[in-house]
């Protein structure tokens, strides 16, 4: 335990520093520390060095962390659309059906499968009373109304800026141009949410062009998922992962198939 | 987020082949308190192996999904911080051999080794601290690799027996590593 100067080993007070002698050497060594000045102050410079390397471990790398809500909210995503249907899994289970490795199962398995997402996709029908090109109309804007506009600034500019900057609300009289220009009436604009296609914090404008009627009815693809895609679309341009005009352009298209590409799941995480 | 020493695994909440409903949201559940409490410390880790940060965090990305299916699959769930480093050390070396094998062909990125610094509270302190920073940084730099890796493992607040499991050696081999490493450092630091 101590060299031949009867002082303690490097080894010992490395471990001893980090909390890995046994419980008696540990005790044995403190002892000497407490008796020994030369053993205290090479333990105390030891421990100088340790968090000096702690330090300037952290000081080179944590600047280069970007934030971690981007990141988990795609793991959220990613998980969701890796775990088993839990539904299916408790069918099976009710069946008393095991699925093992013979191939006549996983045939039985697959064929439950099919046909859950045929009845489940005949029930959404039914209670909601929409077809896909109905489902269409409601997901995204009319192309020749709302095309999209920009203003003219930089991924700088766009990364600088306030998510709350008040001048980002749609002035009233744009509100009301989009209504009548969607044909919705007055007593019917409570349903529906004015909202950007490409959002000011991707440099679009409260143009009329650029603002549509999204139904609050809207299953799965609805606001707070394109909240989402926006919120991750801007963090991809401030880390100079997406270029702006890239994602004015994904967004402006069709936005859930960027919403895809970007949270790498096939549907919306808060439908999942 | 929570750069502490892991002190809760999963030992309460070990999922098996009949978890139900309730229990895979709770896996998920589990994964994102443990992303949460990790992340910042395996993207370093990984980040430090060489990796460019998109690289990186994808590397995060696959140890979270790994865990995942890990859990689903009713595996032990006792010391995950260790199996989080060692999966993260295996997949970032394999994501780096393949970047060299690239670079190889295309040649060397002058960007992929940037460090950066934060300097300190005042003009004067902020300039020693980083000289010492650099000091030691640099000593970390020309270790050997495994060494180094000790070293790195153990500031992300692995134990011993913990990094032995993530590089695959002995015990006795971490401990000499690190009295070794801190030697040298405690020299450099002393000039």
């Amino acid at each position: 335990m101590t060299n031949r100067d009867c002082h303690l080993s490097d080894e010992v007070l490395v471990c001893l520093a980090d909390g890995e002698l046994p419980t008696r050497e540990a005790g044995e060594a403190r002892a000497h520390l407490a008796a020994c000045w030369d053993c205290r102050t090479r333990f105390g410079d030891l421990e100088s060095t340790i968090g000096a390397f702690v330090h300037a471990h952290h000081a080179s790398l944590d600047p280069q962390l970007p934030p971690a809500d981007g990141p988990r909210a795609l793991l959220r995503a990613r998980l969701r659309e890796s775990g088993p249907n839990p539904l299916v899994r408790r069918w099976l289970a009710v069946a008393g059906f095991t699925v093992t490795r013979t191939p006549w199962r996983y045939a039985f398995a697959a064929l439950l499968l099919v046909l859950g997402v045929f009845m489940g996709d005949r029930y959404r029908r039914s209670q909601h009373g929409y077809s896909l090109p109905a489902l269409k109309a409601r997901v995204f804007p009319n192309r020749a109304l709302t095309p999209g506009a920009v203003r003219s600034v930089g991924q700088k500019d766009v990364c600088a800026a306030d998510d709350n900057d008040p001048a980002w609300l749609i002035p009233a009289s744009v509100q009301q141009d989009v209504l009548r220009e969607y044909g919705i009436t007055s007593s019917q604009a409570k349903d529906y949410q004015l909202d950007y296609l490409i959002p000011p914090s991707l440099g679009g404008t409260a143009d009329i062009h650029n603002v549509w009627p999204e139904p609050y009815s809207n299953v799965g693809w609805n606001a707070h998922v394109k909240d989402d895609l926006e919120n991750r679309l801007r963090q991809l341009v401030c880390e100079g992962r997406v270029s702006l005009p890239e994602a004015q352009r994904d967004i402006s298209g069709d936005w859930t198939n960027a919403y895809r590409k970007y949270f790498h799941t096939s549907r919306p995480v808060s439908a999942l | 987020m929570s750069d502490s020493p892991p002190e809760w695994v999963l030992d309460s909440y070990v999922p098996t082949a009949a978890a139900d409903q309730s229990q895979s949201a709770g896996i998920e559940e589990s994964v994102l308190r443990l992303f949460d409490q990790f992340r910042n410390r395996l993207l370093r880790y990984v980040l430090a192996l060489g990796l460019p940060n998109e690289e990186g965090e994808e590397v995060v990305q696959e140890v979270f999904l790994s865990l995942f299916r890990h859990l689903q699959q009713g595996r032990p769930a006792h010391n995950l911080a260790g199996w989080l480093f060692r999966v993260a050390h295996n997949l970032g070396l394999k994501r780096r051999s393949a970047n060299q094998k690239l670079r190889d062909v295309i040649g060397p990125d002058d960007d992929a080794v940037a460090e950066q610094f934060d300097t300190g509270p005042s003009p004067e302190e902020g300039i020693i601290q980083r000289q010492r920073h650099e000091r030691l940084l640099a000593v970390v730099r020309a270790l050997p690799e495994q060494d180094r890796l000790c070293l790195r493992l153990r500031a992300e607040g692995l134990r011993y027996r913990e990094i032995a499991q993530t590089l695959g050696i002995s015990l006795g081999s971490v401990s000499n590593s690190l009295t070794r490493s801190l030697a040298r450092l405690m020299r450099a630091d002393e000039r």
